[in-house]
């Protein structure tokens, strides 16, 4: 290559005259000629090193057999549902309320079957969003499928059989029925739950990283508080109740109180366990730097703590649920944990159970959320892959 | 406060430093540890002087008096006249370990003086330098996580530079880089010194690299430890390693080290 516009430049030159020539003439030549070699080069090796880079980091690779098992299971499980009889032992239709609803449930059956299924097909796709689509059906399909048996267990056990007795257990189609029939109310219940949950949360959250960080930061403090904490942190929230009724104003301020009480402590503990932790070379090199109080405290401390302090927010968003439904059923009087209550009084067992489908539900969502926002946050953590 | 970054240009900013009858000890569990002993040493403004002392002989310890995180338990450490109280900006410190904060971006570690200043907004252009000045410009936005050793400790030096400071405090800063990338940097320090005008104060355990860029070279004795002898390089720079008189200086030199180790060898069991 590099050669040809040497020889075509002069023609009639020697063979000796290309290895010594002139130095302007052959660097402008060479100069034209090489980098594009290399560049070419640099560009086959950059796509054969993705690649293999995306082999080795994303090795999504779908089972199509556990896969096609657990959608066929799912469309196994409707039409069971929907063909074999219920169990003569159940309850005539006008009380049990399985017969109204074995035609959704079926359905619902076939929506997951045809959830996976377009997943599935979607994944074949190219692009971000295929290649997301095909993350979580090589993650899910253990799942789809274990839920698939663990579903056509439960109805061939309740519904079918009668082998786990109403009332206490419930069959699918009662706990979809009274999701669906009580949706209002479970409706207001949720968002009066999580507007308590908020409120609470988020003071609890502000008091507890306050506390922590000034406990970790001053031996005086820390002389008084950590003893009163250790001592407070423990006492159950039920035992708070007396003390609440006769403290607050309002049911509801007692109730946010309760909750905020139960966040307080794991947080305040471990953020403190964060801060004291920080080692002291963090300190020493952000002076030297010019850092006051302030930054010491707040970009230094506090960043530092975080991965502690996430750990506080896990145990605190568990506790928080606990203490909300026992705040719901001490004057606030709405809500999920007053809902499950009120159906417990009732004895409508089916009622209790959607309940507390709702309320695993929302727990839920929020773990998986606050995971996100840690993995977001922690991201210079995990980062750890040398160079 | 203002501070020498601010100072425009901050050239031939370099401060006197002077040691006074230091003396520095520690409490290792029931007993004293004796680990600076009357150190007396004057800086000249705008002077290179390395320290160079066998392991666990107190280096690290002097350059955190001088940097202000400690106080000595006697005598006084003083710059440009003012005693030394508290650390500042204006004295920059490089650790031997290079101490980013995780969480902070290799930019965001190098922005920590200007921020802890306000002034991030103007000092933009000045992290770039700095950044690129140590050859992690591509690596800005890594984490320090994702650095090799002396990536981290070249990020470290560039987070001291960019708050321009009147003396430099440099411990072991080159310990753990590859021979050509040290080679490299020691030119750029030697540059930057040269061309601001701060005074530095080198830690090393390589003579070779004392005798390259120091004005004069410190040799310290083992724990406790006592300026052993001052030595002038007195040769021109830039420094020829294979000239007579350099080869000479470092034969002497590491005659004087060679002579503390074995004369105390009680002391060989503290550096670790
Ligand atoms: N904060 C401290 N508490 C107790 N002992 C300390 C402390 N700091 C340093 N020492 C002791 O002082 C001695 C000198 O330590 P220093 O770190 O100054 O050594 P150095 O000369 O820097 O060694 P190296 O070259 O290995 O870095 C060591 O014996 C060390 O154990
Ligand atoms: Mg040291």
């Amino acid at each position: 290559m590099a050669s040809t516009p040497l020889t075509a430049a002069s023609p009639d030159t020697p063979p000796a005259r290309p290895a010594a020539p002139p130095p302007a003439e052959p660097t402008e030549q060479t100069e034209h000629a090489e980098p594009t070699v290399q560049a070419e080069q640099t560009v086959q090796g950059a796509a054969r090193i993705h690649a293999a880079l995306q082999k080795v980091t994303h090795p999504v690779r779908i089972n199509p057999i556990l896969t096609g098992a657990g959608i066929l299971a799912w469309i196994a499980f409707s039409v069971l549902t929907e063909t074999v009889s219920d169990s003569p032992r159940l309850p005539a239709p006008d009380i049990a309320s399985i017969h109204r609803t074995t035609g959704f449930t079926a359905i619902t059956g076939l929506v997951v079957a045809a959830l996976a299924a377009g997943l599935w097909a979607l994944s074949a796709t190219r692009g971000r969003l295929g290649a997301r689509a095909a993350g979580r059906v090589a993650h899910g399909s253990a799942w789809l499928f274990g839920a698939a048996v663990w579903a056509v267990f439960w109805e061939i056990s309740t519904a079918k059989t009668d082998v786990l007795e109403t009332p206490y257990f419930a069959a699918p189609q009662e706990i979809l029925d009274h999701l669906w029939s009580d949706r209002r109310i479970l409706a207001e219940s949720l968002g009066n739950s999580l507007q308590l949950l908020a409120l609470g949360f988020v003071l609890g959250l502000i008091a507890g990283l306050a506390t922590g960080v000034v406990i970790g930061w001053w031996q005086q403090a820390n002389y008084w508080v950590h003893p009163i904490l250790m001592f407070l942190g423990p006492v159950p929230t039920l035992a708070w109740v007396p003390v609440i009724f006769a403290l607050f104003p309002t049911a509801y301020s007692g109730a946010i109180f309760l909750i905020a009480v139960s966040v307080w402590f794991p947080i305040t503990v471990l953020t403190r366990a964060g801060i004291v932790s920080v080692p002291r070379s963090y300190y020493d090199v952000t002076q030297t730097l010019g850092a006051r109080s302030w930054f010491l405290v707040l970009r230094v401390s506090l960043p530092a703590a975080l991965p502690s302090i996430f750990t506080g927010a896990f145990m605190a968003l568990g506790s928080s649920f606990v203490s909300l439904t026992v705040a719901e059923n001490f004057g606030v009087n709405s809500g999920l944990g007053w809902y499950l209550n009120w159906q417990k009084g009732w004895g409508d067992f089916p009622a209790l159970y959607a309940g507390i489908v709702v309320l695993v539900g929302v727990c839920g969502v929020l773990l998986t959320l606050l995971f996100r926002l840690r993995g977001w946050v922690l991201r210079w953590e995990k980062e750890l892959t040398r160079w | 406060m203002v501070t020498a970054a601010e100072g425009a240009g901050a050239k031939g900013a370099g401060a006197a430093v002077e040691i006074r009858n230091v003396t520095q000890a520690f409490r290792a569990g029931d007993s004293d540890l004796p680990v600076l002993d009357d150190i007396s040493l004057s800086v000249r403004p705008g002077e290179f002087v390395a320290l160079v002392g066998p392991s666990g002989s107190g280096k690290s310890t002097l350059v955190r008096l001088l940097a202000g995180l400690d106080r000595p338990l006697f005598g006084t450490v003083e710059v440009d006249g003012v005693r030394v109280t508290s650390p500042d900006p204006s004295r920059a410190l490089v650790f031997q370990d290079p101490t980013l904060l995780p969480w902070r971006t290799v930019r965001g570690n190098v922005a920590i003086g200007p921020q802890t200043r306000r002034a991030l907004a103007r000092s933009r252009a000045r992290i770039d330098d700095a950044l690129a000045l140590v050859g992690l410009t591509d690596f800005a936005d890594a984490w320090p996580a994702q650095l090799s050793g002396g990536m981290a400790q070249r990020a470290a030096l560039a987070r001291a530079l960019v708050n321009d400071p009147a003396v430099l405090l440099l411990d072991e800063p080159l310990g753990k880089l590859d021979a050509l990338t040290r080679r490299v940097l020691q030119g750029e320090l030697l540059r930057l010194w040269q061309e601001r005008g701060f005074t530095a104060v080198l830690i090393t355990h390589d003579v070779s690299e004392a005798l390259v860029l120091a004005d004069r070279l410190v040799v310290l004795s083992p724990r406790p430890a006592r300026i052993r002898e001052v030595v002038e390089v007195g040769l021109d720079r830039p420094r020829e390693q294979s000239a007579p008189e350099f080869v000479a200086l470092r034969a002497r030199i590491l005659a004087l080290l060679d002579e503390e180790a074995t004369t105390q060898p009680d002391e060989l069991e503290a550096a670790h």
